[in-house]
């Protein structure tokens, strides 16, 4: 078989083991979804605001709570492959280990990302948001969660020995994240007042690029670090 | 070119404790390896250093006279590796992690219901592998060593849960394997199941 099909074939069965395998255990979608949820519906009801206020903090809080619960979906991306063994059969398959790495990372963004991305509208009507502005919302949601899966998973194979590494995690994440949670509310807020998003926009993008060319190849490493 | 593993000044700790020094050792095609020795005596790290999870203080491990550190993917390709954890997803069938180990390490999926037939796991094929018994598990991963065709296989107590049926088609899979030109390096508490071994090592 060609080198090429070969390795489309080890990331597609990859991607799709992961999807499988969420699939069959849906409470580790939904857990941090119903989180997601429940906070940010919460809010309004805790700080009584006024509608011009609601619409002021709505971005702010919509990704905060996004970024915090996401951050407890990673560490179910390399740990549960750890503790059953999988881990070690997936390195020392003839497949390169970023690849597969980068499948595992599209699928944890498929299985969270995408979820939260869909619910999103409902939170931004609760925030008495705009169609136009939830379209923007949805947009730097998009490219944040993607973010935080590739820089996440940096971070989640660094702790891949250590056990409930879960606020470890969070705690080499979120500052690395702190850009994208500054650009992604400051966008949709600046949308609201009128102005330009596209600088935020790039910064985003920008920085998923910067991202996705190096997070694959740090965590392969980490990975192989971490079976030692 | 016949296979080759050769293993040079091997030196490993865990920790402060040295678990073996400058172990050296080769074997060739049809060779069976069996390293034994008392719990903790490092046998699992032999393995995994063998196979390039652990990386030791000092010594080399060549495959063909090339370190397996030059191109882990060409290595990679050759062995096949059986440990303590089964390596299936619990909540996935013995099917659905075959599968998927198949299309991961480029081998052949057609032979899979005559191999599941010799290993009596027809009727559970199916079931989520969290519900299978410790024995079954271990036939599951049998099944992984008789599809795919590499030359080295790694095995750290493969016989571990089986019952003697099972064990004796263990060892005729092996024994195939070695027949056909395989090689072996195998932990085991147990060195006298393996009557056919060509060399033992005894870590204390």
């Amino acid at each position: 078989m060609p080198k090429r099909l070969t390795l489309i074939r080890g990331f597609t069965a990859m991607f799709r083991r992961d999807l499988l395998q969420y699939k069959k255990r849906p409470s580790q979608i939904l857990n941090p979804l119903i989180f997601f949820i429940m906070i940010s519906a919460a809010f309004p009801f805790a700080v009584n605001t006024d509608q011009t206020q609601l619409v002021q903090i709505g971005p702010g809080i919509i990704w905060i709570m996004a970024i915090l619960s996401y951050l407890l979906t990673l560490h179910h991306l390399y740990n549960d492959d750890a503790e059953d063994g999988c881990l070690d059969y997936i390195m020392l398959s003839p497949q390169p280990l970023p690849l597969l790495v980068l499948a595992k990372i599209c699928a944890h963004w498929i299985s969270s990302g995408l979820p939260l991305i869909i619910i999103s509208p409902i939170i931004g009507i609760i925030y008495q948001m705009q169609v136009d502005t939830i379209l923007i919302m949805i947009a730097t949601l998009f490219f944040g969660t993607f973010a935080l899966s590739l820089v996440g998973s940096i971070g989640a194979s660094l702790t891949i020995s250590i056990d409930n590494s879960n606020i470890l995690v969070s705690l080499l994440v979120l500052p690395i994240m702190m850009p994208v949670l500054i650009f992604g509310a400051r966008t949709i807020e600046l949308y609201q007042s009128g102005a330009t998003t596209m600088s935020g926009m790039y910064f985003m993008s920008a920085y998923c690029m910067f991202a996705l060319s190096f997070s694959p190849f740090a965590s392969a490493a980490a990975l192989r670090i971490g079976a030692d | 070119m016949s296979n080759r593993l050769t293993i040079e000044n091997l030196t490993l700790f865990r920790g402060d404790k040295c678990l073996f020094k400058n172990t050296s050792f080769a074997i060739t095609q049809g060779d069976l390896l069996l390293v034994t020795g008392p719990n903790g005596s490092g046998k699992t790290t032999m393995l995994r250093s063998i196979a390039g999870l652990v990386e030791p203080e000092t010594g080399t491990i060549s495959w063909n006279q090339q370190s397996i550190l030059v191109n882990r993917q060409t290595y990679h390709e050759d062995i096949s590796w059986i440990s303590h954890n089964h390596g299936f997803k619990s909540s996935l069938s013995i099917l659905e992690n075959l599968e998927f180990e198949a299309h991961l390490y480029n081998y052949s999926f057609d032979k899979i219901d005559n191999i599941l037939e010799r290993l009596s796991l027809t009727v559970n094929k199916n079931i989520p592998f969290k519900f299978l018994s410790a024995g079954q598990k271990r036939r599951a991963s049998l099944a992984r060593l008789a599809l795919n065709k590499s030359s080295l296989w790694l095995l750290d107590e493969p016989t571990s849960n089986l019952d003697a049926h099972a064990q004796d088609i263990f060892k005729e899979i092996l024994n195939e394997h070695i027949s056909n030109n395989g090689l072996c390096v195998l932990a085991t508490h147990h060195p006298e199941v393996f009557e056919d071994s060509t060399s033992i090592i005894e870590l204390n």
